[in-house]
């Protein structure tokens, strides 16, 4: 397959404040990069270590949409279930049902990545911290299989005892072809206010990456490479409904975008379009048909000649 | 090479309830004092343990030091799980709730935990490559992880001991727990494990449902009083072995087990295992950390095993 979606699957839940549970939405950060791929090519597949209880909820998905399962390997009873629990008073926690030691016993490994790439695989999306171990040992897997590989960041938590968190990504970032990071996060580890777009871009340019994709929530995305922004505010589809997992499929789009050559501009239409479309109701986009495909490629190239006055051209 | 133990490896630092303790890192988890249960005996064992990158920084003299085989340590990430031991008077422990949040590299390092958790595959591994008489694994109830290993154990025929985790001894877990017992030749819980899942409150108690279980021998570990070897209805209650001194009991109940799976792997009767364990125990506890030279005390260990052995046999 030409692109891979590799990392976590998670699905969750609702309490409400009487201990009601409501549906379980399949998600996690690869399961929507693999929708938004599906979104605009055929060509992918998810990469990840699941429960056995996969088949019943993420299956159906997938074979509606005719996905390979060829690289997801059932190493558990149990994929990784969130409980949102709501008070009364509207706040909410939530917490793991099978623990955050089954997440990490399923976490993907750059072993895995490895074997789940083929002479034709271009580039992976791969939500990640910033281990050192592990990057190192994904850029052997990189350099082998000759792959590009979309990082969206894992920030280090506040209460991480990890050293300086900018150096911690700067450590690893040049092993990653392009980059994906939110505004809080931004401003966290850049320590600027996260509504000061223009300071943080400068500093995401510094980095040693072809490509970012900037987002800054409800106003939208930067594509940002080392010498150019482009910024495109939300796109609505529809209705917006949950924005649940709209980061990780702008994500996988941008990835797809980049790799397919087209350019910034393009590149962020895309992201944010598919955004458009994910967050249109709860969990992921339900059926992509290809009347949604092709709807999905007119409206980017309308948007396209929205933001920058020119017919789009690949 | 004619012995496995596989596992978590944790690095500790353990303060007692009087507030005595030590600052020094000290090696520990499940594998590794279950390993020096095993290296006490023979040097014939490999431990097999995923690791971060800083084990090697703590522990290399203890390895090279010992002749420790290293081919089944793997390095995969950037640091080991740091944990922080406080006892409390009644001698269970706990995790120091301040030193947890402000010295741990990561907040969310249960799920490190999960990440560095041995797969059957790490097992057979090894188990496939030498000729194997023995395995220890601490390890939860898992419905996928044991038929995979399950598979691995008719491929490779080893006699194997399982260490049941604390979380699998609520009652609820009972099915799970006999399903993993299939695989199970001799089996290990402690009073606080066994009284929570068979729902009792002796030690007779225990006993009377731990003869029911379908395994050939259980050690039944009963704290500081020491143990008891279950082999059908044959029940030897075996105290602690004398040690000339006690500094740190954390371990005991993984290094006794280690050494019950060696004892019963090379063919000893129910009475030899369950010394042997206790043996190794009284080994354990002499010092913070693993038993530091194994040459040093293992003719003395064989010694007072065979005293133990032909007194109680009086």
């Amino acid at each position: 397959m030409k692109y891979m979606a590799c990392g976590n699957i998670m699905s969750d839940m609702v309490e409400d404040a009487h201990g009601v549970r409501g549906p379980l939405h399949i998600g996690g950060p690869a399961f929507f990069a693999l929708t938004a791929l599906r979104l605009w090519t055929k060509d992918c597949k998810l990469v990840c270590q699941a429960g056995a209880d996969y088949d019943a909820t993420y299956g159906s998905w997938m074979d509606l949409h005719g996905l390979s399962r060829e690289s997801i390997r059932v190493e558990a009873d149990h994929c990784t279930v969130h409980v949102l629990k709501y008070n009364e008073d509207g706040s909410y926690g939530h917490q793991s049902i099978y623990g955050s030691q089954n997440l990490g016993y399923l976490k993907t490994t750059p072993e895995h990545i490895e074997a789940a790439a083929s002479d034709d695989t271009v580039g992976f999306y791969l939500a990640q911290n910033q281990d050192k171990v592990f990057w190192k040992k994904l850029e052997e897997v990189k350099n082998k299989k000759n792959l590009k590989m979309m990082w969206e960041l894992e920030v280090p938590k506040p209460g991480d005892n990890l050293g300086d968190k900018l150096q911690r990504i700067k450590d690893v970032i040049h092993i990653a072809d392009m980059w994906s990071l939110n505004s809080n996060e931004a401003s966290y580890i850049f320590d600027i206010p996260k509504e000061n777009d223009e300071d943080i871009i400068n500093e995401i340019m510094k980095l040693p990456v072809e490509m970012t994709l900037y987002r800054v929530g409800k106003r939208g995305a930067y594509a940002v490479t080392p010498s150019t922004a482009v910024f495109c505010e939300s796109i609505d589809v529809t209705e917006s409904i949950d924005p649940t997992g709209c980061g990780n499929s702008s994500t996988g789009a941008a990835m797809w975008a980049h790799l397919e050559g087209l350019d910034p501009a393009m590149v962020v239409v895309v992201a944010n379009l598919t955004a458009g479309y994910n967050v249109a109701q709860v969990g992921p986009i339900p059926y992509i048909s290809d009347e949604i495909m092709e709807d999905a490629r007119r409206r980017a190239v309308e948007y396209y000649k929205k933001i920058t006055g020119k017919e789009f051209v690949k | 090479m004619d012995y496995l133990v596989a596992g978590n490896v944790m690095v500790d630092i353990v303060r007692f309830a009087d507030g005595s303790g030590s600052d020094r890192k000290n090696m520990g988890g499940p594998s590794v004092f279950a390993y020096s249960g095993v290296k006490l005996w023979t040097d014939s064992s490999m431990l097999v343990c995923k690791v971060g990158e800083d084990f090697y920084e703590y522990f290399d003299e203890w390895l090279e030091k010992n002749n420790v085989v290293r081919e089944g340590i793997k390095v995969v990430c950037d640091y080991c799980n740091h944990s922080f031991l406080v006892y409390k008077e009644d001698g269970t422990y706990m995790g120091d709730p301040e030193r947890f949040t402000k010295e741990r590299h990561r907040s969310d390092w249960i799920q490190d935990f999960g990440y560095m958790k041995t797969t059957p595959e790490d097992i057979g591994e090894f188990s496939s490559k030498y000729n194997i008489k023995g395995v220890y694994l601490a390890q939860n109830n898992d419905y996928v992880w044991w038929r995979k290993f399950s598979e691995i154990k008719k491929r490779d025929g080893f006699k194997f001991m399982w260490e049941i985790e604390a979380p699998c001894c609520e009652p609820n877990q009972m099915e799970a727990n006999l399903n993993a017992l299939k695989s199970t030749d001799i089996f290990s819980i402690n009073v606080q494990e066994a009284c929570s899942l068979f729902e009792v409150d002796t030690e007779e108690e225990c006993i009377e449902k731990l003869k029911q279980l379908p395994v050939d021998v259980t050690i039944f570990r009963v704290g500081k009083k020491g143990l008891y070897s279950i082999a059908g209805n044959e029940v030897f209650f075996l105290p602690s072995a004398p040690a000339d001194r006690v500094v740190d009991p954390t371990g005991c109940g993984n290094t006794s087990t280690g050494s019950a799976m060696y004892a019963y792997s090379e063919g000893h009767d129910p009475l030899m295992i369950g010394i042997m364990a206790n043996v190794a125990s009284a080994q354990n506890i002499r010092q913070f950390g693993v038993i530091p030279d194994f040459d040093a005390v293992r003719e003395f260990a064989y010694k007072q095993a065979k005293e133990l052995y032909d007194n109680y046999k009086k």
